[in-house]
C-alpha cells in the first residue's frame, strides 16, 4: 500500500511491508531510537544498545506477532480477525522477502548489541532472552499456532 | 668478648670512611668493632686478602702508601685484639641455628643430606606476619618428615607467624603464583605501601614488592580529570596509585582472573575510591564460547534464510503424484450445460400483462389479485405516481452513484429522518433495494467467529446475509424459543469453558416479524425477555408486518407494545406495503451508521431512484393520514383466515393477524414435484376463475431449509368482504375438484 494511491487490497496489512521505503523507514526508526536513547544522559553505552535492542524486539512482539486483526475497515468479514500481522503479510506465504528483511535485522540488531556490551553475561542472558522472543513466533512451523494457547483469542 | 684480627689502622678521622669503602667491598670482618688507638688513629678489622688491593683503595681514601702526613699514616696489623661487634644475628643464622637443634634432637633420623645447610631458605619475602621462602628451599624429601615443628622453627627464625613456600607460576594466563601455605589457616596480607593499602591472598595472587618504584611513579604521574585504563589490574598495582595520588577521573581496570577481580575490588573499597573506578571483568577481547557458537547459529540461520529458502503458501504443500492427479480427471464428470427435465417449469409460464393492482391480467384474462404482497393496495395510488412523477421532472432517473459518492439527494435524507421518526428510533439508512438491507445488515455486524442464532424459516436475503456473515449459525426450530433457549445455554456453557474466547464473540438472534415462507408471527414479547437473560442482539425482519401490524403501522414492536430499543436492528423492505423499491434499517444511531461504511448494499450499490424515494415519501404521508386502513387490513386478513379454514386435503398455515397465508397439503406426498403439480393445478383453476393466486416460489438449491411446497395467498385492503369470501369459495371449489377426484 502506498500512502495515497489507489490500491485494491482486501486488507492492505498484507502488502504494507512491501511498501516502497518502509524497510528504510524502518531501519531510520530504530537508529532514531538509539540516538535518542544514546541522548540521556548516565545512559552508558552498552545499556543504550541493550535498551534499543529491547525495545525494538517488544515493539516487534507487539505489532507483529500479538495485535491480532487489522486496523483497516475490510471486507473479508474478519478473516484477519485471529491472525497476527506477520501471519497477515504476503497472504500468509512463508520465506517472502519483507518477511526475510524482517527476519534478519534482529538478527543483525543482537549483533552489533553484543559487540557493543562487550558480551557480557547479563546482556547476553536479556538479548538473547528478547530476540528468541522474536524469533520463534516467526518460524513457518508455527504459523497459526498458538503454543498454549498462548495469545488464542 | 674479644679475639684477634687483621687490622687497618689509619687515622681516625678517616676512619669512617674507609670503613665503609670497605664494607661496600666485603673486605670489612662484621665479627669485630673498630677500636680507637690513644696515637689518633684507629684500628678497623679486615679479613685478610691479597695486599696489593689495598692500595687503590687507601689511595681513593686520600691515602698514600707509607707515607706520613704529618704524625699520620696507615699500616697493616696482624692478630690485633678487637672487641666483639654488637652484631645480632641474622635472620639465617638463627634459621642454621634453629634446624641444627631440631637435627639434633632427631639424630637417629636416617640419611640426613650432607649438603642440609645449602637448602636452607636463603630469600624470602616478607608480607606483615607471612613469610614466603623460595622455591629450592627445603627441596629433599627429607624435610618432610619434620612437619608442623620444622615449620614452627621457621616462622619463629623468620620472625613471622605464618609460612608460605613459593612455587612455580602457571603458565594458565592467570598468572596464579602456586603458592602452598606450609603454615597458618590462611593467606590474606595486607600491605600498606605510599599510604596505599594493598590485601590479597599469596595463594592466589602475585605481588611483587620489587615493583613499589614503578607504583611510586606511577603515583607521580598527574591525571587530573583523565580517564585511565588499567589492561592489566590485577589486584590494583597501579590502578590504586593512580586513584589515590594522581587524581584520575575514572579508571577502566581490565582483569579475568576471578581471585584477582576480587580483591580488586576490596581494595578499591578500602582506599575508598571504588567510585572512580569501573571494573570490566573477564577477557575483554572476545566473546565467550556459548555467544560465538549462538552468533554462529545465527549466521547460519541467516544464509539459509537469504539463500536456500524458497517462498511457499503454508496451505499449499501437499504435491499430487502424477497417479493422483490422473484418478482426480478420471473421476470429474461435466454437468450438462442444460439439465435434463421433462417440462421445464420455465418453458411453461403465465404471463402478467399491466400493473398487478387490486385486478392483474393473467394470460389476457382479467383476475382479482391475491398473489401481490400489496398489502395496503398502493400499487396504483394515483397520489403515489403523481409525486413519483413530479420527483422525475425535479431529478431525472437517478445518479448511478451510490449514496457516499455523489449519489445522496435531499429526498433520501427526508426520507431517512421520515422513516426514522415514523419508527420513534435515533437513525434509519435506505438500501437501493428490499432484499439488500437485510443481507447486508447482517453481514456488516456478525464476522467470522460470531455467533448467530436464526430461526429455520427466516426468507431468502436472511439466510444470504447469514452466509455472507461467515459466522457460525445456530438454527433453532421455527418460532420455538425453548430450542434457542437451549442452544443459548449451550452457548454459555462454551463460554464458561474458555472465556477469553467468549470475550471476542458477538451473539445474534435473527428473526422475521411475520414470517414470508409460513405466515406466523415472531414471539417477540419472549424473545426479548430472553435477550436480557442471555446477553444477544436482536435483528427483526419486518418485510411483511411493517406497514401491516400495529395501529399505525409500525410493525411487530407496535403489535406486541414493546420499546423499539429493545430491539437492536429493525430492517424492512419497502416493496410490500409502501409499494415502491428500496429497503430501510433503523436502530440507534450508533448502529445505524455503522453500516454506512460497512453496509455493503449502501456502500456498493447506486443510491434508489429519487422517483422511487418520493413514493415512498408519499406512501407514509398517506399511512399517517388515515391509519385506519391496519384496523381494516387485519379484519380482512382474518376474514381470509377464516374463510378458507376447512377445505378438506389442505390446510392453513400462518397467524389470523398474517396478511399471508400458506396453503399446504394436508398429506402431502412423497415426491416434492408431485405436490407442487398439484397445487400448480389448483392454481391454475383458480385462475380459470379469475382469481390469481400463485405458489409460493423458492430457489430450491438456495434454501438452508426449503420450505414444503404451498399457495400463498396474500391480503389487499382493497379487496372486499365479497371478493374475499369468493376467492376463498373459488379455491374451496378448485381444491375439491382436483383433490376429491
Amino acid at each position: 500500500m502506498e500512502v495515497g494511491t489507489a490500491h485494491s487490497e482486501v486488507n492492505p496489512n498484507t502488502r504494507i511491508m512491501n511498501s516502497r521505503g518502509i524497510w528504510l523507514t524502518y531501519v531510520l526508526a530504530i537508529g532514531l531510537l538509539h540516538v535518542v536513547l544514546l541522548s540521556i544522559p548516565f545512559f552508558s553505552v552498552s545499556l543504550v544498545w541493550t535498551l534499543t535492542n529491547i525495545i525494538h524486539n517488544m515493539g516487534m512482539y507487539i505489532f507483529l506477532h500479538t495485535v491480532k486483526g487489522t486496523p483497516f475497515e475490510t471486507p473479508d468479514q474478519g478473516k484477519a480477525r485471529l491472525l497476527t500481522h506477520w501471519e497477515q503479510m504476503d497472504y500468509g506465504m512463508q520465506f517472502t522477502s519483507s518477511r526475510k528483511f524482517l527476519t534478519i535485522t534482529p538478527i543483525i540488531l543482537y549483533f552489533l548489541t553484543s559487540f557493543y556490551t562487550k558480551y557480557d553475561s547479563l546482556h547476553f542472558v536479556i538479548n538473547t532472552a528478547s530476540l528468541m522472543a522474536v524469533l520463534i513466533p516467526k518460524l513457518p512451523q508455527l504459523h497459526g499456532v498458538r503454543i498454549f494457547g498462548i495469545n488464542k483469542y | 668478648m674479644a679475639g684477634k684480627c687483621l687490622a687497618l689502622v689509619v687515622p681516625a678521622s678517616l676512619a669512617q670512611r674507609v670503613r665503609t669503602m670497605l664494607q661496600q667491598r666485603g673486605w670489612f670482618n662484621p665479627r669485630f668493632r673498630v677500636v680507637r688507638n690513644e696515637d689518633g688513629s684507629a684500628s678497623i678489622p679486615v679479613i685478610s686478602c691479597d695486599v696489593s688491593d689495598w692500595f687503590a683503595l687507601l689511595k681513593e681514601a686520600g691515602l698514600e702508601t707509607n707515607k706520613t702526613l704529618g704524625t699520620l699514616t696507615w699500616r697493616l696489623a696482624e692478630d690485633i685484639e678487637f672487641p666483639l661487634s654488637r652484631h645480632t644475628p641474622s635472620p639465617h643464622e638463627l634459621l642454621v641455628k634453629a634446624i641444627s637443634s631440631i637435627l639434633e634432637l632427631h639424630k637417629d633420623s636416617p640419611e640426613r643430606p650432607p649438603d642440609w645447610r645449602d637448602q636452607l631458605p636463603r630469600r624470602w619475602e616478607r608480607h606483615g606476619d607471612l613469610a614466603i621462602i623460595d622455591q629450592q628451599a627445603f627441596a629433599s624429601p627429607f624435610w618432610d618428615s619434620f612437619g608442623p615443628e620444622l615449620w614452627t622453627a621457621v616462622t619463629k627464625a623468620l620472625g613471622v607467624r605464618r609460612l608460605a613456600k613459593q612455587g612455580r607460576v602457571q603458565p594458565d594466563g592467570y598468572r596464579t603464583p602456586a603458592v602452598t601455605l606450609l603454615l597458618g589457616s590462611d593467606g590474606v596480607v595486607e600491605r600498606r605501601e605510599n599510604g596505599i593499602s594493598y590485601t590479597w591472598d599469596v595463594r592466589t595472587c602475585m605481588f611483587s614488592a620489587g615493583n613499589a618504584h614503578e607504583k611510586q611513579r606511577a603515583a607521580m604521574w598527574d591525571c587530573t580529570g583523565e580517564t585511565v585504563c588499567d589492561m592489566y589490574a590485577g589486584i590494583g598495582y597501579f590502578t590504586l596509585p593512580v586513584l589515590v595520588h594522581s587524581r584520575a577521573k575514572l579508571v577502566l581496570a581490565c582483569e579475568w582472573n576471578p581471585n584477582a577481580l576480587h580483591w580488586l575490588s576490596v581494595n578499591l573499597q578500602q582506599n575508598g575510591v571504588s567510585n572512580r573506578c569501573r571494573i570490566l571483568p573477564g577477557d575483554n577481547r572476545k566473546a565467550p564460547a556459548y555467544h560465538l557458537l549462538l552468533e554462529a547459529f545465527l549466521i547460519i540461520c541467516i544464509i539459509r534464510l537469504l539463500f536456500f529458502s524458497k517462498s511457499y503458501r503454508p496451505l499449499d504443500r501437499t504435491q499430487l503424484t502424477q497417479a493422483e492427479e490422473e484418478e482426480l480427471i478420471r473421476e470429474w464428470q461435466p454437468e450438462p450445460l442444460v439439465p435434463a427435465h421433462p417440462s421445464p417449469p420455465y418453458l411453461n409460464y403465465r404471463v402478467v400483462s399491466g400493473a398487478a393492482g387490486k385486478f392483474v391480467t393473467v394470460d389476457n384474462r382479467e383476475c382479482l389479485n391475491l398473489s401481490s404482497l400489496n398489502f395496503l393496495g398502493f400499487l396504483e395510488s394515483p397520489r403515489i405516481k403523481a409525486a413519483a412523477l413530479s420527483s422525475l421532472r425535479k431529478y431525472g432517473v437517478g445518479t448511478c452513484g451510490p449514496r457516499g459518492f455523489y449519489g445522496t439527494f435531499d429526498v433520501h435524507l427526508q426520507l431517512e429522518e421520515k422513516l426514522a421518526s415514523m419508527m420513534a428510533t435515533q437513525e434509519a439508512i435506505i438500501y437501493a433495494y428490499g432484499p439488500s438491507a437485510i443481507s447486508s445488515a447482517i453481514p456488516a455486524y456478525a464476522k467470522r467467529g460470531d455467533v448467530v442464532f436464526a430461526d429455520m424459516a427466516v426468507n431468502l436475503p436472511m439466510q444470504q446475509g447469514l452466509a455472507a456473515s461467515r459466522s457460525n449459525v445456530r438454527w433453532f426450530r421455527h418460532n420455538d424459543l425453548d430450542h434457542l433457549e437451549m442452544l443459548l445455554q449451550e452457548q454459555a456453557a462454551d463460554d464458561r469453558k474458555n472465556p477469553k474466547k467468549a470475550r471476542v464473540v458477538r451473539r445474534f438472534v435473527v428473526v422475521e416479524g411475520i414470517y414470508l415462507n409460513t405466515g406466523n408471527v415472531c414471539p417477540l414479547p419472549e424473545l426479548v425477555q430472553l435477550k436480557y437473560r442471555h446477553n444477544f442482539r436482536i435483528f427483526l425482519e419486518e418485510s411483511l408486518s411493517f406497514g401491516v401490524l400495529g395501529d399505525t403501522g409500525r410493525g411487530l414492536t407496535e403489535h406486541f407494545g414493546i420499546k423499539v430499543e429493545d430491539v437492536d436492528l429493525i430492517c424492512s423492505t419497502m416493496e410490500n406495503s409502501l409499494a415502491t423499491i428500496g429497503g430501510f434499517c433503523c436502530g440507534r444511531s450508533f448502529i445505524i451508521d455503522h453500516q454506512r461504511l460497512s453496509g455493503q448494499g449502501y456502500c456498493f450499490s447506486a443510491s434508489l431512484p429519487p422517483l422511487l424515494t418520493s413514493a415512498a415519501l408519499e406512501a407514509l404521508d398517506m399511512i399517517e393520514e388515515k391509519p385506519e386502513m391496519f384496523k381494516e387490513l387485519r379484519e380482512k386478513c382474518r376474514l381470509l383466515y377464516d374463510s378458507v379454514q376447512g377445505i378438506p386435503e389442505l390446510s392453513v398455515g400462518g397467524a389470523p393477524i398474517s396478511p399471508v397465508l400458506h396453503i399446504r397439503l394436508a398429506e402431502p406426498s412423497q415426491s416434492r414435484e408431485r405436490d407442487i403439480a398439484t397445487l400448480e393445478a389448483i392454481v391454475e383453476s383458480c385462475a380459470q376463475e379469475g382469481v390469481a393466486i400463485t405458489l409460493a416460489r423458492c430457489i430450491e438449491k438456495d434454501e438452508v431449509f426449503p420450505p414444503s411446497p404451498s399457495i400463498r395467498l396474500a391480503v389487499n385492503v382493497e379487496l372486499t368482504q365479497e371478493e374475499i369470501q369468493k376467492a376463498a369459495a373459488v379455491l374451496r371449489s378448485a381444491a375439491s375438484r382436483h383433490l376429491l377426484e
